[in-house]
């Protein structure tokens, strides 16, 4: 395979997953959206609901779980278009460069860990 | 606070618009829409704060798609100044408690007085570059250069200009200055919940060479995981609220879409005035800010 046609092939890997992302967010954001408000769900203060509780609540209809879960997918998009990045250089054998990506991946996995412990 | 029909309207729209103008400028629209939620809604700043940077990945991976399939936003460079930009914003994000953010609006606002006016006498479109390096105008990806080769090398880059119908080549120069001001924007994002475009734009222009429509979707592309980076500390914390950023993140992807079209019909030279005069404007807000308002 030509180096433009690998090149094209993982812009195209990256297209998909940010449009992935921010279509499946986007279709939760609404949905949840719309239960909170015709369910007049109340707005609880504070930390969000840990992952496991907000997956099963969720699960169970909850609207501002549902968004919530929606926002917890678009946040975490660029973190996969980085790693969809990371690895089709490391596929291409830019190895400079997916090093390069994995080093932001790390720095992301930081903050995730920071702030979702 | 959040609650009526009209509430919501007024966030969806503020939302539509402030993506319309990220996606035009490249700047991730949190400069607008937090002045529109603080100021037009009585949204608490941190929370105001927090929904601006979630929307700002929305308004990136919208827009940041449509410029990698168009070619237009250079993934290598952009990941190169993603380090220095994801540093900034943990550093931004977690300092957020503890730095008198109008210390920071009012620094942020002198730097940004000096950058609009360069950015308004600077190149008209990068053409100008491009045109001195002829044996780089090709079509297609950048090639990257043998073993051994620079790495400034691998980050040049090229794409097709639809409004000047030629493909415009570029050769990426001071890198290191692009990355000083790559986490200055992180910290800047991290803290204030602005994508940062306001720096890295006229950073990756004007001193890394960067022909202006290269930068700003260069600039979209890293805004994503710019925000991020400090989403998830700001998540942690509770001051994402689900519903208020919902509605602004549905407003924010329409908006950004409809800036994305119109966008492929503007020449650079209008977006490189367009830019310089949202900056004077954001410069002016944040002097204010600083001066009389305090950081809320």
């Amino acid at each position: 395979m030509s180096q433009t046609r690998r090149a094209a092939n993982l812009e195209r890997w990256v297209q998909r997953t940010l449009l992935s992302g921010t279509a499946l967010s986007g279709v939760l954001l609404v949905l949840g959206l719309l239960i909170v408000f015709m369910r007049h769900e109340p707005r609880p203060e504070g930390p969000s609901l840990g992952l496991g509780m907000l997956r099963r609540t969720a699960i169970a209809g909850n609207g501002l779980s549902i968004t919530d879960l929606g926002l917890l997918v678009l946040m975490v998009t660029p973190l996969l278009r980085v790693a969809v990045l990371a690895a089709g250089w490391a596929y291409e054998r830019e190895r400079r460069f997916a090093i390069v990506a994995l080093v932001v991946l790390c720095l992301l996995g930081f903050s995730i860990f920071l702030g979702i412990r | 606070m959040f609650t009526s029909p009209l509430n919501i309207a007024f966030v969806v729209m503020a939302g539509a618009i402030t993506g319309a103008f990220g996606a035009i400028l490249g700047t991730g629209g949190g400069v607008f829409l937090i002045p529109l939620l603080v100021l037009g809604l009585g949204v608490p700043m941190h929370y105001a704060v927090a929904t601006s940077i979630v929307s700002i990945i929305a308004t990136s991976s919208a827009v940041a798609s449509a410029n990698v399939e168009r070619g237009t936003a250079n993934m290598r460079l952009g990941m190169t100044l993603e380090v220095a930009t994801s540093i900034g914003a943990i550093i931004g994000g977690i300092s957020a408690g503890w730095i008198a953010a109008s210390v920071l609006e009012g620094f942020f606002g002198l730097v940004l007085v000096p950058t609009a006016m360069l950015m308004w006498r600077g190149k008209e479109s990068g053409v100008e570059a491009a045109d001195q390096i002829g044996p780089l105008k090709q079509t297609g990806p950048p090639v990257p250069p043998p073993d051994g080769g620079q790495v400034m090398g691998a980050l040049d880059g090229s794409y097709f200009d639809e409004a000047e119908r030629r493909v415009v080549a570029y050769r990426v120069r001071r890198l290191g200055a692009g990355w000083a001001i790559s986490f200055v924007a992180g910290a800047v994002s991290g803290l204030l919940g602005i994508g940062g475009g306001v720096f890295k734009v006229p950073a990756l222009h004007l001193f890394c060479d960067v022909p202006i429509k290269a930068a700003a979707a260069t600039s979209n592309f890293m805004i994503g995981v710019t925000a991020a980076a400090s989403a998830f500390l700001y998540y942690g914390r509770g001051e994402v609220r689900p519903a208020l950023t919902a509605a602004t993140v549905i407003g924010v992807v329409a908006g950004s879409a409809l800036g994305s079209a119109l966008n492929r019909r503007l020449r650079g030279a209008h977006v490189q005035k367009v830019f310089a005069v949202l900056l004077v404007a954001v410069a002016m807000q944040m002097l204010y800010r600083a001066c009389f308002a305090g950081s809320g």
